[in-house]
This record gives structure tokens, C-alpha cells and sequence, in this order.
């Protein structure tokens, strides 16, 4: 379209490491435009970070570029040191946007001081038109202009990767090189980072180069893309060719395997294995492995990047000798997969009860956990100056929260970090206790348990944690971990349940994997034993806490696909907490909503996705990004992000951020079923006359739901409570 | 073979194998590395001395030698009779060093010993439990933390009488202060690991958490940290010895420099007072350089905490 600005060709890039040269990255070629965004897609140790940091000569001290050029605005800069780069490059004309805000900011300085600092070394402004630009830019990655003049431990995490995101982009640099910039934030906040990038792309002609895992990010936001495999590109070329017409398995795999929230009940694709580690010299397909259509001749030679077959776009090339026959292949096993499963409808919740004999006092027959009005404040540590001054509102991290888990449900528990989901959950296993509301497990007060009823509580629940890397113990071997419950429970037949419960996780066979310490496992394969260690006592319930947040894209649909099979054949009860409406969506078959601390809305995962309610819900689904560059979908329009549950008192918490925000939403809204599906509490939903006059509540409103006064009432609300 | 029993018998070579693999794992590291075999050879050299060095010694150590002459041999330089000399008193330097190794190990591991257990048992109880019992436990460290080591020892000895044993337990009583406190901060980290926390949530007790979870996790800090309180001690003790707060009667290699040093031919036989004082800083040496390069190669420990564990 316009001027080239980086041009990248043939890059390779060695580490050198105890056990030989490694190479990350092999022969890559990309270009980019001005005002061109270009995606680089991947799994961790792909390459692809690697490649963006032999770009901004960062390369850690083992790593060498071995050949190629880097040119930037028809400049050679392969050769650069770091210091080079950065008096020339960085900032004006290049912002790098590394992956951990931690290393990046200065802990010891204001961070106004070090916009100062960037600014005076590499532009030309005043020092009030530096600040001017970098408080503007606070407020659109939506931090308080004021808290500029702060230090960055001030800051929670989210807040310093957003402070990062502002200090690289207020010097309006022509290059932005973002390595998983939004990664570590939330959905609704992504998406206002990319809305404000979308912008300055349109303003200011900026480029990019995002660097992610999430191929979704980088159909919906880039004009162009790599598949990066192995240090190889895969694949390459217009986001729009590459998605109407994948080329490369591991593209359509990789593809396949993103959950989808439109289509919630579509089956993923599970990309078998880990990518390579390449010593040495590669004459094969590095892909051949895991590739479902490998054949003999894969392996012969490495096949080149090479444009598709002729007819198309030559800057749509992909490297694989059996592209096309692959492509049909794949088409005609998903059409049949297709055929196989139908079109079904989300079962929900029809299974057959698993049959447990009945223990004295726990009534099999009651729903696995009842939560009542369920409330857990924190009381802050208090500082002198906050008794004197009587701030001691405590955080109200769990407020009035109902739900009930039946057996054989799959219940989602959704909402952004903070709004209190992971306190939730610990406080329904009792590694919390409540200060308010109760809590029945099988009809049981947990209150009232005595020792032994914990016990059977420990056997009957259990917990999959969101790091796998952590939740080994690290000197423990895979069969000691699962033999661990087993001796705490005091439970017969060992080996055989170790053995069944390798086998349901996919570990096959058990042989393998039993003698083996948590460093000789992969990141997936150490939440596979984490599962199996929950399956290994048989549990009615499993609680997940975010099973999949730290694995890679291929590794997370394997565990998904996982967790939704044991589900349907266990008969397991599963609450699953997450940020991630994609993986709540596909394994959940109810969703609960939650926003500081209480359920906004909850009800059937199909009902909510299709056609959420509560005005907080539909900012969220609004957010997720849709893998498919052809859709066009609206940014969420919300501003700013969540406060912290300390003093919110009354009304709705969300009516500071809320689109359809009125007067009546001081009051605190009731939760009302709506559409008799699901339970929204928003005042949009239910007349207020009646709840003036009937104090008590709106529910005589509410059991009329699914007729027209409800409906109605939504329809006409949010115009009325315009004024 | 029932079901069951043959369950039984696989748990228990589990276990076993758990102990063992840790064990082997842990020498296999040792040996992997050729500064640390060779500390741990010097170490080994030295506990052998102390359990044969009075049988090989070739005379007794209390044993006064004369010439041939009848007279007393005192301070001999050395000689192929007495390879390391005599002393002003007619003692055969060799064999004092020699039965002197055993009252040096005993030193050693009796001192290193009572530090790490105290310590780990202080530190582990406070950062598991916490809350009052940590309160109590950590403030009780603190007070120990300010009683000087020397002066302390010297008044107790003073009051008491002068030990051999005695001498040592007040090492013991005092220097697991530092212990107890980095591995109360390990404990710390490793109570909030989500593997506790699925220990934890499966129902495991709080000793068996302890036992099968925590302390194998802080095991090669406790090995690190035993080695150093094993050096630590030789080196007070031989302190206390040469300042004549020990059993003169005990022959020590403190002892031995001590009694080098009264007798005022210091400088003159040169071969009675230094091979125990090379000997005593080459153990010490090499505990504290065991220690070192055994984390460096596990990986584990930290340089605050060997400042710390002083
Ligand atoms: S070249 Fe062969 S192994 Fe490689 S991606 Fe293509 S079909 Fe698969
Ligand atoms: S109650 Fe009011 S502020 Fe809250 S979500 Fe509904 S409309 Fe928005």
C-alpha cells in the first residue's frame, strides 16, 4: 500500500546451549507496510518471540543472529548493538512492548519521570507537552490521568501492563512491536487496547507487529499474518487468504482448535505433541510429528515456503508439500465428524445419576452444592491512619452469591480478575471460611461437618488447579502424587486405581509416565496428572480453577476436550472458574456472571452466549475476539476498569461503567429470572412500582417472567432510562 | 498373593525408593561437580581420622617419649620417630593429632546436629503454622539472636564447669537462631505453593503435609545448612578451647593450639602448633565450601541464607 518500513529476510537465529546450537529461527521472511499490522502466531517456542527480540537486537547473550538482514525504512540495522537500536530506533520511531511489564518499568522511578526520561532523550517536546501525551495516554488504556506520578509497584499487574502500554505508545512511534501485549490483561480491556491501536492505526498510519498465541487477536486485528512452527514459518501471507484458505495443517489445526463462542458445541482439533526443539541442521518437516497427514516424503527434505498454487495472491505462501490433499482431507473428516455428532442440541443436564451408595447424614439425592447468599468479606490490614480516619470497610470479595451444583452439572463461573471468583471457590472448599450465607454440600450445612465429615468432603471434592507447573511437588513422582490421596483416604486397590485414573487423563500407558518427576513432564502433561490425582478418589465434583490459562493453544484444547469428556462419562459435577468465555463456553453448560463479587447473571451457556442480558455480560461477550477476519464486530464501548469491592455499599456495582446506567440503579437490583431460562439481576429487568409498594421483592414479577410483561419491560427500559 | 498385600508391599518400595532416589540423586550431584568431591573427600578424610586416628595413632597421646639417652624428648623438631615433632612436654605431636580428630568430629556433628534440629524444628513449626505459635517462636529466635555467642559461653562455662560436652550444647543452644529463621522464610514460600494447597484440599493432615511435603523440599537447604553448623561449631569450640573454656583434659586440636600457646615455644616449634590449626581451618573449610558448591549444584539456598545462618 505504502512505504515498506521493516523488512525482514531470511532471518535465522541460533541459541547456543549446553547441549548444542538450537535453532529458533530458521529462513523467516516477512515485510511490513506503514499502517500495516502483521501477526506472528504461535506456541511458546515457536520462535516467534525470539524473532521479535533479534528484530530490537535483544537477543539474550547465547542467541546469534547466523544469517539474514533486518532492514528498517530501507536501512540495514542487522547489525546494530542494542545501543545502537535504542538511541536511533526505540521509542520515536520503534516501541517495543515486551511481554512482562515487571522488567520493564523502573521500579525506583515515578512513572512520569521515566516518560520524561524517553522523551527528552528521543523527541523534541517540552517537558509539559511529554506529560500532556503520556497522561492522555493513561486515559486510554483507562488509568487515572493523576495516578501518572505514582510508582510502578502502586500498580497491580493489569495496571502496570497497561502503564507499559502507555509509556511505549505516547511518543506516537511509527513501529509498534508488541510481544503478547494484552495477554496478561482482561478480555474487556484487550479489547479497549486494540479499539485505541485500531484508532491510532487509522490517525497516525501506524504498523505493527503482534506477536501471540491467539490466533483469533490476530485474524480480527491484523491486515497480515505468519504461522509460525518450529522456527519456521509455516505459513504466511493476507489475514483474509489465510483464513478463507488455510493451507498448512498446523494453520487449520491451530485454527480448529480455538474455541469459537459462536459456535460453542463445535468439537476442537487436538494438535497431538509439543513443538520440536531443533539441534542441529533440520531435513525434514519440522511439523511431520504431529501432523496428521505427514507421509514418507515429509521427512526427506524440509519443504520451502513457497507461493500456493497459482491463480492466488503470491504473498500467500505456505511450506508444505501436500498442502492441498491435506486441506480436502481435513474438510472431508470435519464433514464427517459433522454428520457424526449432529447438530446436537446442548444437553443440559439430563445425564443419568451416577449411582453413589448413600453415607449416614448426606443426602445423595440433593444437589451437590447448594450455595446460599454466600458472603466473604476480608477485613483489610488496617494502618493506624485508616482506624482513625474509620476506614474499615472490609473487602467485600464475595457478596450474596447463590448457585447450585447438581450432580452431572457443568457450571462456568465467568468474569474478569478480581470480581471474586477465585475466592469463591476456595471458600466452597473450606479453605476459606464464609462470613455470611451458607454453603450445603449434599444437603449439609458445611458448617456443621465434623472431622470425619470432611474427610469424605476431601474425597468427594476435588480442586484442578490453573498452574501446573506449581501444583506437583516438585520431588514427588507422578505415581506418588496419585498415590498420595489414596493413602490420606486410606483406600484399597492402589494400583489399580492409579492406573485407571493415568489411563482417563490420556496418560497411556500409565508405564510411561509413572516413574517420572514433574521436570520430565510437559506443561500439559503435568494438568493431566493434576487431573488424574482429582479422578484418582473418585470424586462426585470437581472444582477447576482456570485448568487451562497457562498452557499453550494446542495443550489447552486437549485438556478441554478432556475435562468435557469425563464430565459426560464420569458423571462428574464441575464448577469451572475462568476469565475465558471461549473455554467456559465449551465446557460449561450453565454460566454464572460474576462482577465484584456478586452473580449478575446466570442461566444456559447457549442462552447467554446468544443473547446475554445483563449489560456487564454483554460487554464481556462483546469483547471476546471472533477468529474470523470477515466478521465485523463491535468493540465493547465500556470504559475504565472495575473497581475494588471495598466500600461499594449500595446499588449496582456496575452502574459506574454501565452503558444503560439510570437513577434507580443506587438501589441495589434484585435477581430475577428472565426469559425463564435465567436469573439476570439488573433493573432493566423487573418493574419497579411493584418494589416500592411490596417491599419484599419483585418475585410475584418474576414468576411471570416468560410472558410479555418481562420482555416487554426490557425492551422499553433502556430507552426510558435514558433520561 | 492377595490384592491386597501385594498393595501393601508396592506402597512400601514406593517409599523406600522415595528416601533412596532423593539420597542417590543428591550424591550423584555431589560427585558430578570436582570442587565439591574434593571438599567431601577432605571431610570424609577427616571423619575417618576420627573413628581410627586412636587406633593407628603409634603411640599414646598422653604417652611421654624420651631419647635414647633417658631424657625427655621435648620439643623434637620433627624426625622419622616422631614425624611431626614432640611437644615441650615430651608428647608425640602425630599421635596427639590423631586421637585429637575424634573430639573434633564429635564436636562437629554433635554441635550441627543440635543447630539444624532445633532450628529446622523452630523454623518449620513457625512458617507452617503461624499465627500466636509463630509469634512466640520467632520472637523467642530474636532474644536468642541477641545474646553474644563468646562472652555468653564463657559465663556460663564459668558457672557450670568447664565441659567438654558443655561446651558445645551452649554452641548448639545458641547458633540454630539463624536456622530457624531462613527456614521459617522457606517454609513461608512453600506453604502457599498450590501443591500444599492440593494437599491441603485433598485432606492430607498437617504432619503428614509436613512430613511428605514440605521437609523434602527443604531437605538440601537442611543438608547445607547442617554442613555449616558442623563448621561453625569446630571452629567456636576450638575458640573456647584455646581461650581455656573447655576441657583441657579432652585433647582437641583447639586444645592443642591452646596448650602450644601457653607454653610459649609458639614460635619456636612451629610443627606442634600448626598442624592443628591447618587442620582445623581446612575442616572448617571445607564444610562451609561443601555446603556452598553442594547448592550451587542443587540449586537451592541463597547466599542470604548462609549469611543468615550464621
Ligand atoms: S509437509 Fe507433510 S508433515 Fe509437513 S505439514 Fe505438510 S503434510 Fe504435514
Ligand atoms: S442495574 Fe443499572 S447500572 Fe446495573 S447493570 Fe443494570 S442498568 Fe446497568
Amino acid at each position: 500500500m505504502s512505504e515498506q518500513l521493516l523488512q525482514v529476510d531470511d532471518l535465522s537465529v541460533r541459541y547456543h546451549t549446553a547441549s548444542g546450537p538450537v535453532a529458533a529461527v530458521s529462513d523467516v521472511s516477512f515485510s511490513i507496510d506503514e499502517g500495516e499490522y502483521f501477526g506472528l502466531v504461535g506456541e511458546s517456542g515457536s520462535g516467534k518471540s525470539t524473532a521479535a527480540m533479534a528484530i530490537m537486537g535483544g537477543l539474550a547473550s547465547n542467541g546469534e543472529v547466523t544469517s539474514g538482514s533486518i532492514s528498517y525504512r530501507g536501512e540495514d540495522i542487522t547489525d546494530l548493538s542494542e545501543r545502537e537500536l535504542r538511541e536511533k530506533l526505540r521509542w520515536k520511531e520503534v516501541a517495543w512492548i515486551p511481554q512482562g511489564s515487571m522488567s520493564s518499568l523502573d521500579p525506583m522511578m515515578r512513572l512520569h519521570e521515566q516518560a520524561l526520561g524517553v522523551g527528552r532523550r528521543h523527541s523534541d517536546l517540552s517537558d509539559e507537552e511529554i506529560g500532556g501525551k503520556f497522561r492522555d495516554m493513561f486515559e486510554v488504556v483507562a488509568l487515572q490521568r493523576e495516578r501518572a506520578t505514582e510508582y510502578p509497584h502502586q500498580f497491580s499487574g493489569g495496571m502496570q501492563q497497561r502503564a507499559l502500554i502507555a509509556l511505549a505508545l505516547f511518543l506516537e512511534p511509527s513501529l509498534i512491536i508488541a510481544d503478547e501485549p494484552t495477554t496478561a490483561l482482561d478480555v474487556i480491556m484487550q479489547d479497549q487496547v486494540f479499539k485505541y491501536l485500531d484508532a491510532a492505526r487509522e490517525e497516525l498510519a501506524t504498523s505493527m507487529l503482534l506477536i501471540t498465541h491467539d490466533i483469533s487477536l490476530v485474524f480480527e486485528s491484523c491486515d497480515r499474518m505468519g504461522v509460525m512452527h518450529a522456527g519456521q514459518l509455516a505459513e504466511s501471507g493476507s489475514v483474509r487468504d489465510v483464513y478463507d484458505s488455510p493451507r498448512h495443517p498446523y494453520t487449520f489445526l491451530l485454527q480448529g482448535s480455538f474455541p469459537d463462542i459462536r459456535y460453542p458445541e463445535r468439537d476442537l482439533e487436538v494438535i497431538e505433541g509439543d513443538p520440536p526443539q531443533l539441534l542441529g541442521d533440520v531435513a525434514e518437516c519440522t511439523f511431520a510429528d504431529r501432523c496428521p497427514f505427514a507421509v514418507e516424503e515429509c521427512r526427506e527434505l524440509a519443504p520451502p515456503l513457497e507461493p500456493v498454487e497459482a491463480g492466488e495472491d503470491p504473498d500467500h505462501r505456505v511450506a508444505c508439500i501436500r498442502s492441498e490433499e491435506a486441506y480436502d482431507e481435513y474438510q472431508q473428516r470435519r464433514a464427517d465428524a459433522d454428520e457424526a455428532t449432529g447438530r446436537e442440541e446442548i444437553d443440559t443436564g439430563s445425564k443419568e445419576a451416577a449411582g453413589t451408595a448413600a453415607t449416614e447424614g448426606f443426602d445423595e439425592d440433593a444437589p451437590l452444592f447448594e450455595v446460599r447468599n454466600l458472603e466473604k468479606y476480608f477485613d483489610r490490614n488496617r494502618s493506624l491512619l485508616d482506624s482513625l480516619f474509620d476506614r474499615n470497610d472490609p473487602v467485600q470479595a464475595v457478596d450474596d452469591v447463590s448457585l447450585t451444583l447438581s450432580e452431572t452439572d457443568a457450571r462456568g463461573v465467568i468474569g474478569e480478575s478480581g470480581c471474586g471468583k477465585t475466592t469463591l471457590l476456595k471458600t466452597l472448599v473450606g479453605l476459606e471460611s464464609p462470613t455470611g450465607g451458607e454453603i450445603l454440600f449434599k444437603g449439609r450445612d458445611v458448617a456443621e461437618f465434623g472431622r470425619t465429615d470432611w474427610k469424605r468432603f476431601r474425597s468427594d471434592v476435588q480442586l484442578i488447579f490453573q498452574d501446573p507447573f506449581n501444583s506437583l511437588d516438585p520431588k514427588f513422582t507422578v505415581e506418588e502424587t496419585l498415590r498420595e490421596p489414596l493413602a490420606v483416604h486410606s483406600m484399597d486397590d492402589r494400583d489399580r486405581r492409579v492406573r485407571e485414573a493415568c489411563e482417563q487423563v490420556g496418560l497411556t500407558p500409565p508405564e510411561r509416565y509413572l516413574g517420572r518427576l514433574p521436570d520430565q513432564l510437559s506443561g500439559g502433561e503435568k494438568q493431566r496428572v493434576s487431573i488424574a490425582r482429582a479422578l484418582v478418589v473418585d470424586p462426585d465434583v470437581l472444582l477447576a480453577d482456570e485448568p487451562v490459562s497457562m498452557l499453550d493453544v494446542s495443550t489447552q484444547t486437549a485438556v478441554l476436550e478432556l475435562l468435557s469428556d469425563l464430565v459426560e462419562e464420569l458423571g462428574l459435577a464441575m464448577l469451572y472458574i475462568s476469565h475465558d468465555l471461549s473455554t467456559v463456553s465449551y465446557v460449561c453448560n450453565e454460566i454464572d456472571v460474576m462482577y465484584l463479587g456478586r452473580v449478575v447473571e446466570s442461566g444456559p451457556t447457549a442462552d447467554i452466549l446468544a443473547d446475554p442480558k445483563h449489560p456487564y455480560s454483554q460487554a464481556l461477550i462483546n469483547a471476546v475476539p471472533v477468529p474470523d477476519p470477515n466478521a465485523d464486530r463491535e468493540r465493547t464501548v465500556m470504559e475504565g476498569a472495575p473497581r475494588e469491592p471495598i466500600g461499594v455499599g449500595d446499588g449496582c456495582r456496575f452502574r459506574d461503567r454501565c452503558p444503560d446506567a439510570m437513577e434507580v440503579c443506587e438501589r441495589t437490583p434484585h435477581t430475577v429470572p428472565v426469559d425463564g431460562t435465567r436469573d439476570v439481576a439488573c433493573h432493566l429487568y423487573y418493574d419497579h412500582e411493584s418494589e416500592t409498594t411490596d417491599g419484599a421483592a419483585s418475585d410475584p414479577v418474576a414468576d411471570d417472567a416468560g410472558d410479555g410483561t418481562t420482555d416487554h419491560q426490557a425492551d422499553e427500559q433502556p430507552a426510558g432510562g435514558g433520561n | 498373593m492377595s490384592a491386597s498385600s501385594q498393595d501393601g508391599n508396592g506402597s512400601r518400595t514406593v517409599r523406600d525408593s522415595y528416601v533412596v532416589r532423593n539420597l542417590t540423586s543428591g550424591l550423584r550431584n555431589i560427585f558430578q561437580d570436582r570442587t565439591t568431591a574434593v571438599y567431601f573427600s577432605i571431610l570424609l578424610f577427616v571423619i575417618i581420622m576420627g573413628l581410627a586416628g586412636p587406633a593407628i595413632a603409634p603411640h599414646q597421646y598422653d604417652e611421654v617419649q624420651y631419647t635414647d639417652d633417658g631424657d625427655i624428648n621435648r620439643l623434637a623438631e620433627p624426625s622419622m620417630e616422631h614425624p611431626l615433632g614432640t611437644t615441650d612436654v615430651g608428647h608425640d605431636v602425630l599421635s596427639r593429632i590423631l586421637v585429637g580428630a575424634r573430639p573434633t568430629v564429635i564436636t562437629g556433628l554433635l554441635g550441627g546436629a543440635m543447630i539444624i534440629g532445633i532450628g529446622m524444628t523452630i523454623g518449620v513449626t513457625a512458617g507452617y503454622v503461624g499465627g500466636t505459635v509463630e509469634n512466640v517462636l520467632m520472637r523467642m529466635t530474636d532474644l536468642v539472636y541477641g545474646v553474644p555467642l563468646i562472652p555468653f559461653a564463657i559465663v556460663l562455662v564459668a558457672l557450670f564447669s568447664v565441659g567438654f560436652t558443655e561446651s558445645i550444647v551452649v554452641i548448639g543452644l545458641i547458633l540454630w537462631r539463624g536456622n530457624a529463621r531462613v527456614l521459617r522464610s522457606q517454609v513461608l514460600q512453600i506453604r502457599e505453593r498450590p501443591f500444599i494447597l492440593a494437599a491441603k484440599s485433598t485432606g492430607a493432615s498437617t504432619p503428614r503435609i509436613i512430613l511428605k511435603h514440605v521437609l523434602p523440599n527443604i531437605a538440601s537447604m537442611a543438608i547445607l545448612f547442617f554442613a555449616i553448623g558442623v563448621g561453625y561449631t569446630i571452629l567456636i569450640q576450638a575458640g573456647l578451647a584455646f581461650l581455656g573454656v573447655s576441657d583441657p583434659f579432652v585433647p582437641s586440636w583447639g586444645i592443642m593450639v591452646r596448650n602450644a600457646f601457653n607454653s610459649g615455644f609458639m614460635d619456636v616449634a612451629w610443627w606442634w602448633s600448626i598442624p592443628p590449626g591447618v587442620l582445623i581451618s581446612v575442616t572448617v573449610l571445607s564444610t562451609f565450601m561443601f555446603g556452598r558448591s553442594y547448592e550451587t549444584t542443587t540449586g537451592e539456598g541463597s547466599d542470604e541464607a548462609i549469611i543468615q545462618a550464621g
